[in-house]
């Protein structure tokens, strides 16, 4: 398997849904697309953030004629239906899927075209930068799709390679689930639930042991150790 | 949907009906036109040939306009015999094969807009060949509109081409490794139409291929004009006014003389058909060696980074 990855840069003012994540730093998103025939695509999106930014971002994401898909100057011409599968104060999970595809310059459809045997397409955003990671079986067909997809660019968008590699290893964070303990969990999600982690904090650590009929220093061990482990998970997967 | 039925404007322009949106039809062609004549592409009668090249040479067994023959730019565009384009002989046979006499107008069409089309025409070009258009938009256009497709293979009756070039009847068109030298930091525009991660020397050959070169870079002093900004989103070349901006702008100007390249030699001759044919350019000529040579011969001058402003 290979992992082909390249970033695209916009400026601001040539796409809106970008111009959204430029703006708004605390926004974030992961998606997943799955494409074989050329004429049909579908994405799972899940976009983070702070509340007052996904807020803002929640009108564009459920607008079926925005094209958050097309890399190029002109629209996709096909057939769009999104819905909203996770409403949640930090995060919305969208699943958009797109048929009667005339033409439509997303990197999943150009892609269907040339690598045989259908590819994984894992994306990023944050700030002004799109990054893409495609999986694919056999790489003989990376060199043009390489040359074109970068040609497909509109104007205001640059292309930026970073590698094809044969993936010995896995840090998606899609498919990846942080090593916390049983115990450590139940107390870090009741943490976050009683606004432990809010500022100023909502609940103190006494209130969190009370709760949980654990010793203060137990619950302070453990979201002591659980948020350790997600911090050097977290640094593991940008390093 | 039906190709008369747009829903944007850019997408269907008098380029179709005209030809080549005020471009002269004797070089660019437009679908409709070809559309009209597909009956006579057909035919045994050798006045109108139909050729597709593609970059990735299965495009053509999915789906080809009908009558259209299919050429390999891999197997039918390179000598057999040296790292070269093809021979005069080889030229010859190679049109015979598709049923091109002397007489034919030969229209040509391919993907990534026209890439490999306008390679064989700069080919064609070159052994002087009296009749050869390409279609605007190419093979993508072709078939995002609905034009009429086909599966069925194309075996064209073999014929003899006549009056056979044995020589180079435009050498001028094309630039070798020593006129590239010579040209350096004289008033000659280099124009090079690759990626700016590949000008800058950033990436010496694309992901998964093995068209690459020791040593990543341009020819100094050279202009980087990303090929693609020829083309509109759909394929089909730019409007005049706008396609003379994109080298006027840069001081790209039609009495300069002009060397294009890339890297193996096919997106350039997008810009030579551009610049020559479109534009009417007075000198262009084609670095067909391009970057896999350039960057791969000791001893000769390159420049990386940002281009240096000067021409």
């Amino acid at each position: 398997m290979y992992d082909f990855s390249f970033e695209i840069t916009y400026e601001p003012g040539v796409d809106e849904y970008v111009d959204l994540f430029i703006d708004r730093g605390s926004l974030q998103s992961e998606a997943t697309y799955s494409c074989l025939d050329p004429a049909e695509l579908w994405k799972l999106e899940s976009v983070t953030g702070d509340a007052a930014d996904l807020a803002a971002v929640d009108e564009l994401l459920l607008d079926e004629s925005v094209d958050r898909e097309s890399i190029s100057g002109r629209t996709c011409r096909a057939a769009r239906t999104t819905s909203l599968l996770t409403d949640e104060r930090r995060r919305r999970v969208t699943y958009t899927y797109l048929t009667d595809v005339d033409y439509c310059e997303s990197v999943p459809l150009i892609a269907a075209k040339y690598v045989d045997g259908g590819a994984l397409f894992e994306q990023t955003r944050s700030g002004d930068t799109v990054r893409w990671r495609v999986l694919v079986q056999d790489d003989s067909k990376i060199g043009m799709l390489y040359d074109t997809l970068s040609a497909r660019l509109g104007e205001g968008r640059s292309f930026s390679f970073e590698h094809l590699t044969e993936v010995d290893r896995w840090e998606s964070e899609l498919l990846s689930r942080p090593d916390v303990r049983a115990e450590q969990r139940e107390t870090l999600l009741l943490a976050v639930e009683r606004g432990y982690f809010e500022t100023p904090r909502e609940a103190t650590l006494d209130e969190l042991a009370a709760e949980l009929d654990e010793p203060r220093s137990t619950v302070s061990y453990r979201l002591r150790r659980a948020t350790a482990e997600l911090a050097k998970r977290f640094a593991d997967q940008r390093s | 949907m039906t190709p008369d039925t747009p829903t944007d404007d850019e997408q269907r322009t008098p380029t179709d009906a005209a030809g080549g949106d005020g471009y002269p039809t004797d070089v660019l062609v437009g679908p409709d036109w070809v559309e009209a004549r597909l009956d006579r592409f057909r035919a045994d009668a050798p006045d109108l040939r139909l050729l597709e090249v593609d970059v990735n040479a299965s495009f053509y067994e999915e789906g080809h306009a009908p009558g259209a023959v299919g050429v390999g730019w891999r197997t039918d565009l390179r000598s057999a015999e040296a790292h070269d384009i093809l021979s005069p002989a080889e030229m010859t046979a190679f049109l015979e094969s598709c049923g091109i006499t002397e007489e034919t107008t030969v229209v040509i069409y391919g993907d990534n807009r026209n890439w490999f089309a306008a390679h064989l025409y700069w080919q064609l070009a070159h052994y002087g060949h009296p009749d050869v258009r390409i279609m605007d938009g190419g093979r993508e256009y072709w078939v995002e509109h609905g034009y009429p497709t086909t599966t069925e293979p194309v075996d064209p009756p073999a014929v003899t081409y006549g009056d056979a070039p044995d020589a180079p009847a435009k050498p001028e068109v094309r630039a070798d490794r020593t006129e590239v030298r010579a040209a350096i930091g004289g008033d000659t525009e280099f124009v090079d139409v690759r990626l700016p991660e590949e000008f800058r020397g950033e990436v010496t050959k694309p992901p998964g291929s093995d068209e690459g070169a020791m040593r990543g870079g341009h020819v100094p002093g050279a202009t980087n004009v990303f090929w693609a900004e020829n083309v509109r989103p759909s394929g089909l070349f730019r409007p005049p006014a706008e396609l003379a901006d994109v080298y006027e702008s840069r001081g790209i100007t039609p009495d300069d003389d002009v060397i294009v390249y890339c890297r193996i030699g096919e997106r350039s001759s997008l810009a030579w058909f551009v610049l020559e044919e479109l534009l009417g350019y007075d000198h262009v000529r084609h670095y067909d060696g391009s970057w896999t040579e350039w960057g791969n011969m000791i001893g000769v001058p390159i420049e990386v980074g940002e281009a240096d402003g000067g021409g």
